[in-house]
């Protein structure tokens, strides 16, 4: 169990990887879009479509790590004023709530990306350059981050409950499969 | 059920479910999903995935990842120190300096960094330690820090400001404008009640640990002027429309990027590539709640809701302050649970043609939704700051940081009134350099 946890986590982590890689090259190619329109004076054309999908991609395959290091905004005003008990029972359930809306839209989402092939999205001029990639990004992000939430569940589970730490230094926490901490401290 | 029923219900079930913890994004969109396959089964879920992941496709929100990319690489340096270091050396002569320099570093920093969270943690790290310790009382100080963080969303670049922009279909550029004023009015609105209470308290303010020489007072400066040049020049490149956000974002972004490194040493790749990671997880945070929201938003509408309450609205004839107190109200509420995208996006859409019906201004109006929803930074259930706040003094109760700030939540109630008094605040200087809009 404990292998898998860790597995699920290190897959997490190199999603968010991936996405800085993404944010990465929107920034190289919203620099070479301001270089051709400014200083080379060529008129813009596939690139800032290409980089509203690198954007949307970026959301949805960064989304595992963000979850791993607890940077999805939420509510914990409740779960701060249960113990320990009360913490892992409502931990477990917004655990599963979550996983429900992540398997419900990564279900849609292949029947989206079924419709797209099947109505062929390269031989069409239309859909553009680069528009798989959104469509490819939705199923597997919100696919892991449901992975990373059966994840939780296991470890809310087997007793060990992921850190809600967030480092003031602004570094992800490395501790997010890290052991339990004890009573009601407040991070 | 009519739709207005349905749309008390789905409220409800939303509050309910944040309250258990579960993220503001997949709250609104797993609330959205469950009220669509309740009511229509599962032909209500053909477009969910479409209306999802079609919620990002618009160039301008390229401009979120880059203004946060250029935020987290100001943030994770000494920038904010050096700010209020700066600050510092330039006030230490004044009664109550040292918290006028706090909430003055939140100000600027606000221009560097276009969320609230990240404002409150940049200065409040060294800032809120250094107010305790130099006996401001605990309350003041822990209010001064989250209130001043809150302007992070309001003084530009800000996130709300791009997202409310998109969504009402008016220029970006224009409306950081509009929220320049009215962050240095809530600046100064701060100001005043920290001054008054920190003094009210003691009888006399918390003293410099020392004094500064005039070269000291210099020195400092050209650590921070180039940050300063960063926020002045994406202004102007918005002002004059030389350049689209998203693109000023670029530039501001790798300009900050290659001043960090130039400025603090941080040119490794290893510290470039954590300010990217870092970058990517808020990012990715706040982009995945803008998708929900729309998701919620098209349910809202796909049942009526939205159309039954906008007619409700319209029906119940509201003109001037009364108008404004209803939607006040409203966006009291709904910042209380939910983070200000995620409401700007939901409400925009039906606030907006019954706001510019009644004759007010969009961009005066935008100024006033971010102002109110500056608010839900500081208030539980939500409340992001006063957990930041939390956090950078664990020792202090969640009761003290509440009741510190308190009475900045009635500086920002104070602030609404102002601009509802005198719009100019908000107008007068897009209205001055980019002449009345149309």
């Amino acid at each position: 169990m404990t292998v898998l946890i860790h597995l699920i986590t290190a897959l997490s982590k190199f999603c968010g990887g991936v996405a800085a890689a993404l944010v990465l090259a929107v920034l190289i190619l919203v620099c070479d879009i301001v270089v051709l329109r400014y200083l080379v004076g060529l008129p813009v054309t596939w690139q800032a479509e290409l980089v509203t999908y690198l954007m949307i991609a970026l959301t949805f395959i960064a989304s595992p790590y963000v979850l791993v290091t607890r940077g999805h905004v939420n509510m914990d005003v409740l779960p701060r004023a249960l113990g320990r008990a009360g913490r892992i029972v409502l931990g477990v359930l917004a655990a599963v709530i979550s996983m429900g809306f992540c398997l419900g839209i990564a279900w849609a989402s292949l029947g989206l990306l079924r419709e797209a092939v099947s109505e062929g999205w390269r031989s069409d001029m239309v859909w553009g350059i680069g528009l798989w990639i959104p469509y490819v990004a939705l199923p597997v992000g919100i696919g892991l981050l449901a992975l990373q939430y059966l994840a939780d569940i296991l470890g809310y589970v087997s007793g060990r409950e992921p850190s809600v730490d967030f480092d003031l230094e602004g570094e992800p926490s490395p501790d997010a499969d890290g052991p339990a901490e004890g009573g009601g401290a407040a991070p | 059920m009519t739709p207005l029923e349905l749309g008390a219900a789905v409220a409800l079930a939303t509050i309910l479910v944040l309250l258990l913890g579960v993220p503001v994004a997949f709250a609104l969109g797993g609330v959205a999903i469950a009220a669509l396959a309740w009511f229509e089964g599962a032909d209500g879920l053909d477009r969910v995935a479409d209306t999802f992941l079609w919620a990002l496709e618009d160039t301008a929100l390229v401009a979120v990842p880059l203004f946060v990319l250029m935020g987290v690489a100001a943030s994770l340096s000494p920038a904010a120190g050096d700010l209020r270091e700066l600050l510092k050396r330039w006030l230490h002569k004044m009664p109550g300096g040292l918290i006028v320099a706090n909430l003055g570093a939140s100000m600027l920093f606000s221009g560097l960094s276009s969320t609230g969270s990240a404002t409150c943690m940049a200065v409040g790290r060294d800032g809120l330690p250094e107010l305790r310790e130099r006996r401001y009382p605990d309350g003041v100080a822990a209010g001064a820090i989250a209130a001043g963080g809150t302007l992070g969303i309001l003084i530009p670049p800000s996130l709300t400001m791009i997202v409310y922009g998109i969504a009402a279909d008016l220029d970006i550029g224009r409306l950081f404008l509009a929220g320049l004023l009215p962050g240095v009015m809530l600046t100064g609105l701060f100001v005043a009640w920290s001054l008054m209470a920190a003094r009210r308290w003691r009888g006399r303010y918390g003293d410099f640990a020392r004094g500064y020489s005039k070269d000291e007072r210099w020195a400092i400066l050209p650590k921070v002027l180039p940050f300063m040049a960063i926020i002045a020049g994406v202004l102007y490149a918005l002002w004059t429309g030389i350049a689209r956000p998203f693109e000023a974002a670029a530039v501001a972004a790798v300009v900050c990027l290659i001043f960090v490194a130039l400025i603090y040493g941080m040119w490794r790749a290893t510290a470039q590539w954590r300010i990217l990671r870092e970058a990517t997880r808020e990012a990715a945070a706040v982009l995945i709640v803008i998708a929900a929201a729309a998701l919620f938003g098209h349910m809202l509408a796909h049942f009526g809701v939205t159309q039954a309450v906008e007619r409700t609205v319209f029906d119940l004839d509201l003109r001037g302050w009364e108008l404004m107190l209803a939607i006040n109200l409203y966006l009291l509420i709904a910042g209380l649970f939910l983070p200000a995208v995620a409401v700007i996006l939901m409400s925009v859409p039906v606030l907006v043609p019954i706001v510019t019906g009644a004759g007010f201004d969009p961009y005066w109006f935008a100024v006033v939704m971010t102002v109110n929803l500056q608010i839900g930074l500081i208030t539980p259930p939500l409340g992001l700051n006063l957990y930041i706040v939390q956090a950078l003094a664990p020792d202090m109760p969640l009761r003290a940081i509440l009741k510190g700030a308190l009475p900045f939540i009635l500086c920002i109630a104070y602030g609404i009134v102002a601009l509802y008094f005198y719009p100019e605040i908000a107008t007068w200087l897009p209205d001055r350099l980019m002449g009345p809009h149309a």
